[in-house]
């Protein structure tokens, strides 16, 4: 394979932050041989019709059970699963738990601009409290989840943040994600140039954090959404632990029904 | 004796059912076909659990309203089904003395064995009362319970105790085996290939998810208990992109929740099986009870237009044949099916001859071949794009979005036309597949016949002998095989359509080819039996 990324025709808005992970993904994808892609529903999903990669493009919500079959079905290959906010903390929030409970071994990439934005402006369960928006013309009364909190009360053995806006970092953390053992969850800030566009508020408060950090509990705790803290970047958590593919074991086939149904 | 039937029923938790189990494993030795229908509440101790064991020397699953033997162990089933009984009573002394062959059941478990093993006990009498091999009895115990020697007591001990009462024939020892719906499906998704199954437990279909998680090291298949029945659709269509042969099972409520997933694997082209066993709906319903209430919903299940196939089996033989065609078409046409099981058809226990499992397994599904670029998608004279799983060396995009021959979304209108024409297009060879695979089954003939499916038509076949008519039973109804029930009416003045819903579902089909006559329905989660369907039929 050539090429990462196809010449088909894009339709993300102009200065779509989807275009930076797309970026990143060039040198994040290190052997797209061996590498499955796996999308929701949502401008994040359209980024599997880009790639030059086996791919399945599932229902929203669902591409975490569909990264998990695909890798059950061919654990020696890589499967990563692009999401977005309102995929897999809305609609598909289930599936990403359980999966990080599991310590499946997949990569989640989760696109996260705080908004339904293909469906034109809703509040999802990372909006800030008082987004305004089509179903929230007030205000949104919600306070937002923090997914990297929830991530890590689930089990995920590895959680890190980038930014849509911080190419390279990213590439850097795509490789990381992908190939560490067991479950990766990637978040992805990416402004919303059209509904929520929160390239200077990220400019101005995301920091890179040099090494996992020990007190990573706290630094996930830094942001919660909402306030207006500063925001780490980097690996929050990596943990070596035994994978569900792992555990997972099976024996010789043989095919004797007779014996079988003789109890 | 060449046909009885015998009830044995206690509280859940003192193993009625394994008793019934057990009889069945002796009266095979006496070369007695045996089926087993379970009865039992949601709930795990207590209540009221029963088993009838219909056994006779051809074989006839299904009921009829009297039973020749009454096994209680406890007084509630004594009391419970005493109407029920036209022979002789089997029960336990300990808590009641009447009429019949009484057996401290309590007494000698407690002090031969343990208190739960009181249920040996009351097969023990049941076996001496009939004066059958004590030998026989000890071996197929062992075979089926732990703790051999306090069993063992336990039989010596009654049989020292308990008088004889008649003479059980002893005919040849048949070679069948003694399979529940759940176990024989099992068997046919393995016959044909199956690599993976996924489940989240639900009554009636959780038997499979046991028996396979049982046998998983042995066939190397793997066994997933997701999260949730949406999980599992979605699991198993990754699964099956990736080139392995899945399937997963639930019930209605499941397959509702599933339905997203149907259309998704019909617009993927992703083969997939579901094995949807009824209970009685709607929603939660009644759980362990039987229905037959989810054919439409079956047939209709998942939006947009697509292509799928529905089978019904009746009995563990037709499960097993029509699980193993299931898996195999799914994957040749690339596209969904469903077994639709019911709750009667899931749990209760068939004689199966072991010559059924001889022959055909897997079919293989069309592989790409070719040189050049892959196109998952590529437009073919049948519909069918032949198959290639990632990690081949060639791009392979799957997608439930409209998409072009490669799997890139579309919305161009040419292209949207073309590939849904493709994915239809496919119907034109499977109805011809399936024109050769004898999917309309006919018993006897004459100008009067009764359609019915499932479980039902069993007692159907019976009642139609005596009576004179002509069985239709269709074990597929999408696609629904036209001409070959156009053939089976060919003479047919009158039909009766029955079947166990309150609707009519089968019958709504039927309509659409011809005329139904009478229908005949039953909705109380419970199967027609024998004198109760000849009664509806012909009123006296």
């Amino acid at each position: 394979m050539s090429q990462l990324i196809l010449p088909t025709k894009n339709s993300w808005c102009p200065g779509c932050g989807n275009f930076g992970i797309l970026k990143a993904l060039e040198k994040g994808i290190e052997e797209p041989d061996r590498t499955v892609a796996v999308s929701g529903i949502g401008c994040h999903g359209k980024i599997v019709d880009y790639l030059n990669l086996s791919s399945f493009y599932g229902l929203h919500g669902r591409p975490v059970p569909v990264a998990t079959g695909i890798k059950l079905a061919t654990p020696h290959l890589k499967v990563v699963a692009f999401s977005g906010d309102g995929d897999s903390l809305n609609e598909g929030i289930s599936h990403l738990i359980h999966a990080a409970k599991r310590n499946n071994d997949i990569t989640v990439i989760l696109h996260q601009n705080r908004n339904f934005a293909l469906t034109v402006k809703q509040f999802t369960a990372t909006s800030p409290r008082g987004f305004i928006s089509n179903s929230s013309p007030s205000g949104n009364i919600e306070d937002p989840l923090n997914p990297l909190d929830l991530m890590d009360a689930s089990g995920s053995s590895f959680i890190a943040r980038g930014s849509s806006l911080e190419i390279d970092h990213l590439s850097y953390l795509i490789r990381e994600a992908i190939s560490h053992r067991g479950f990766s969850f990637l978040e992805v800030l990416q402004p919303c140039v059209a509904w929520f566009d929160t390239t200077k508020e990220y400019k101005e408060k995301t920091y890179k954090m040099e090494e996992i950090p020990e007190n990573y509990k706290e630094k996930i705790k830094e942001w919660d959404y909402n306030n207006g803290s500063k925001i780490p970047l980097g690996i929050f958590k990596k943990e070596e632990k035994e994978t569900f593919e792992d555990r997972l074991k099976s024996g010789e086939k043989e095919v004797n029904l007779f014996e079988i149904a003789n109890g | 004796m060449d046909d009885f039937q015998i009830i044995v029923g206690g509280a859940a938790g003192e193993g009625s059912k394994v008793a019934s189990r057990l009889i069945a494993a002796i009266l095979k030795r006496y070369g007695y076909f045996t089926y087993v229908h379970e009865d039992y509440q949601s709930l795990v101790k207590g209540g009221h659990n029963f088993s009838i064991i219909r056994a006779s020397r051809e074989k006839k699953e299904f009921l009829k309203e009297k039973s020749d033997f009454l096994l209680a162990i406890n007084r509630d089933t004594f009391e419970r089904h005493i109407e029920k009984l036209d022979g002789l009573l089997i029960y336990n002394s300990d808590q009641m003395e009447e009429e019949g062959v009484g057996v401290n059941i309590q007494t000698i478990s407690r002090e031969e064995g343990k208190p739960f093993m009181a249920n040996t006990a009351l097969v023990a009498g049941f076996s001496k009362a009939l004066s059958i091999d004590k030998e026989i009895l000890k071996e197929e115990a062992i075979k089926m319970l732990s703790l051999r020697e306090e069993n063992e007591k336990i039989i010596e001990r009654v049989y020292r105790e308990v008088e004889e009462k008649m003479v059980l024939e002893k005919g040849e020892d048949l070679s069948h085996l003694l399979l529940t719906g759940n176990e024989a499906v099992s068997l046919g998704m393995l016959k044909a290939g199956l690599e993976h199954y996924y489940a989240y437990p639900m009554t009636p279909s959780t038997g499979i998810l046991h028996f396979l998680s049982k046998v998983k090291e042995k066939y190397k298949i793997k066994v997933f208990q997701a999260e949730n029945e949406i999980a599992v659709i979605n699991a198993a269509i990754g699964s099956a992109f990736s080139g392995k042969r899945t399937a997963v099972g639930t019930s209605g409520g499941g397959l509702a929740l599933m339905s997203e997933g149907v259309s998704l694997s019909a617009i993927s082209e992703t083969p997939m099986l579901i094995v949807e066993g009824q209970r009685m709906g709607p929603a939660t319903g009644v759980p362990t009870y039987s229905g037959q209430s989810d054919l439409l919903f079956s047939i209709n299940a998942g939006h947009g237009d697509f292509l799928k196939m529905v089978f019904t089996p009746s009995d563990g033989e037709e499960a097993f044949h029509l699980s193993k065609m299931a898996l195999n078409l799914s994957w040749k046409y690339q596209m969904p099916s469903i077994l639709l099981m019911d709750r009667d058809l899931c749990e209760n226990t068939f004689s199966f001859s072991p010559s059924v499992m001889e022959g055909e397994g897997k079919e293989e599904e069309i592989r790409w071949s070719d040189k050049g670029e892959y196109q998952r998608y590529q437009i073919t004279p049948e519909g069918i794009s032949p198959f290639l799983e990632p990690g081949r060396g060639q791009v392979v995009k799957g997608t439930g979005y409209e998409h072009n021959q490669k799997g890139i979304t579309t919305e161009e209108e040419g292209e949207i036309k073309e590939m849904q024409e493709k994915r239809i297009r496919k119907e034109e060879k499977l109805k011809e597949e399936l024109q050769g695979r004898g999917l309309v089954k006919v018993y006897g003939e004459g100008n009067r016949a009764i359609l019915s499916w499932g479980t039902t038509s069993l007692v159907v076949r019976e009642v139609a002998k005596e009576l004179n008519y002509k069985v239709i039973q269709p074990l597929i109804f999408s696609p629904l095989p036209e001409k070959e029930l156009q053939d089976a009416f060919e003479g047919v003045e009158e039909l009766i359509v029955v079947e166990c819903n309150y609707l009519g579902q089968a019958a709504s089909l039927i309509e659409k080819i011809r005329k139904v006559d009478r229908k005949i329905l039953k909705h109380s989660g419970r199967p027609f039996s024998l004198e109760e369907l000849r009664e509806k039929i012909c009123p006296n």
